[in-house]
């Protein structure tokens, strides 16, 4: 399984354990304005990024610019995994 | 030789600690600062580092179990070949059984005793044992123990139950007991909620995440700012009683709760209202990460003036949350429906009324000017 899908499958879960109805997420879609996740739910996919492709994301990597979408965050992880 | 790696104090109110976990095997080369294990108090988790070069000859206290703060917890030696010392080899230093009750500790506190000092009578050091030592070596304390009138020093009586098991608590368990026994015991809490529009709020935050290109959305932390600011201009709000006295905090930390898998922590950002609002939202966010990671230190969950709690991502429309120990407010933000939300907060009423309560609650139901 891709990166990208990887990420889609752990938004799902995270969506579904705060009880939102899951479907499907575009690579594009703006993740914290998709209505799936809260920002503590954004928090908790960042910690799933660092433990599950070893990398430690910088405070300030913290941006829409990085992690807004599922491209992004895979973009990221590309050129940072460790 | 071997030297000793004695278990550190994390804060000034615990005398003992969990022996969370280990990070280092018997026999591995360790440098000055690795990290070697892990012991937790009821709020937070710490990394034991190491303050030398050297072995790890291995750890002589019992994993997952209460230890005394300064107890030998394990030895570094020069060579993996040294022997821990004859009376200090895993078993033979003594696990601290003893572990204080809170009514206990709070004795402990009172008379300016060291939990050590105390034998105890049964597996745990109760109120008694504590009250049976003061009396016979005459201990003054700091102050004299006052109870309450109809209260007793003697421990909750268990009714006999119907068979099961017992479980200990974890660490986060027996801090929310210490923290709902201040509130039951001590304060004497009021709660009043308002309702409000939520467009306000989001459009200033989404203002303000655009402006930033922020990754998470602020408007939880725009709101505890701006209740830091509300706090700043009415002092009361950031008190607590101190025998017959209020006590207004020269700092304002605020206390922010953060579930993170089955825990729930209260975040203490300390000095915030000495923070602008950008500073404000980054140092929060990262507390938050912090606390995820479980990485937050004694400093970090403690010391809390005035509280911030949101059951929001529950869809939670009305809670009333528990006071921090010596605090007066927690504001309780809630799930908004059809652009509408309530916004409570749980107060001492020796300290607050319901007025000035609700003047606040109004104050925070609209951004404030920013920076």
């Amino acid at each position: 399984m891709g990166v990208k899908d990887r990420i889609r499958n752990q938004v799902q879960k995270l969506a579904k354990g705060l009880g939102r109805p899951v479907r499907e997420v575009g690579d594009d879609e703006v993740l914290p304005a998709s209505g799936l996740l809260d920002s503590a739910s954004v928090l908790e996919l960042i910690l799933w990024v660092e433990n599950e492709f070893d990398l430690e994301v910088d405070q300030e990597d913290l941006s829409l610019d990085n992690f807004g979408t599922i491209r992004k965050m895979a973009e990221y992880i590309e050129a940072h995994k460790q | 030789m071997p030297v000793p790696i004695h278990t550190p104090r994390v804060n000034n109110n615990d005398d003992f600690v969990r022996f969370g976990q280990t990070f280092v095997a018997n026999g591995a080369a360790i440098r000055t600062g690795d990290s070697i294990a892990e012991i937790e108090t009821d709020k937070a988790t710490f990394t034991v580092e190491a303050e030398r070069d050297g072995y790890l000859l291995g750890f002589v206290q019992p994993l997952g179990e209460m230890i005394a703060v300064g107890s030998v917890l394990g030895w570094i030696g020069d060579s993996a070949e040294e022997s821990i010392p004859v009376g200090e080899a895993s078993g033979a230093a003594p696990a601290v059984s003893a572990e204080p009750t809170l009514k206990a500790v709070l004795l402990l506190a009172k008379f300016g005793l060291n939990a050590s000092d105390v034998p105890a009578s049964g597996e745990r050091l109760s109120a008694q044992d504590v009250l049976d030592y003061a009396a016979l070596n005459n201990a003054q304390g700091r102050s004299p123990v006052r109870l309450r009138e109809g209260q007793s020093t003697q421990e909750e009586t268990v009714p006999e139950l119907p068979r099961g098991d017992r479980r200990p608590l974890t660490a986060a368990e027996r801090g929310m007991v210490k923290t709902v026994s201040w509130h039951r015991d001590k304060a004497v809490p009021g709660y009043v909620e308002i309702h409000y529009a939520t467009e306000p709020w989001e459009r200033y935050a989404e203002t303000f995440q655009a402006k930033y290109k922020l990754l998470l959305n602020p408007v939880l932390a725009l709101m505890a700012y701006r209740l830091v600011q509300l706090a700043r201009e009415n002092p009361k709000l950031n008190s607590t009683m101190a025998g017959e006295d209020r006590h207004q905090y020269a700092a304002l930390n605020l206390g922010f709760t953060l579930q993170s898998g089955e825990s729930l922590y209260l975040l203490s950002l300390k000095d915030a209202d000495k923070l602008e609002e950008k500073p404000f939202v980054d140092a929060l966010n990262l507390l938050m990460r912090r606390g995820m990671k479980g990485k937050l230190t004694a400093e970090e969950t403690g010391g809390v003036t005035v509280g911030f709690s949101s059951m929001a991502r529950w869809k939670v429309t009305r809670h009333m949350p528990i006071l921090a120990p010596y605090t007066s407010l927690m504001v309780a933000h809630t799930h908004g429906t059809d652009q509408l939300a309530s916004l409570g907060a749980t107060y001492d009423h020796r300290v607050l009324t319901g007025g000035e309560v609700a003047a606040a609650l109004q104050g925070l139901s609209r951004p404030g000017t920013g920076d």
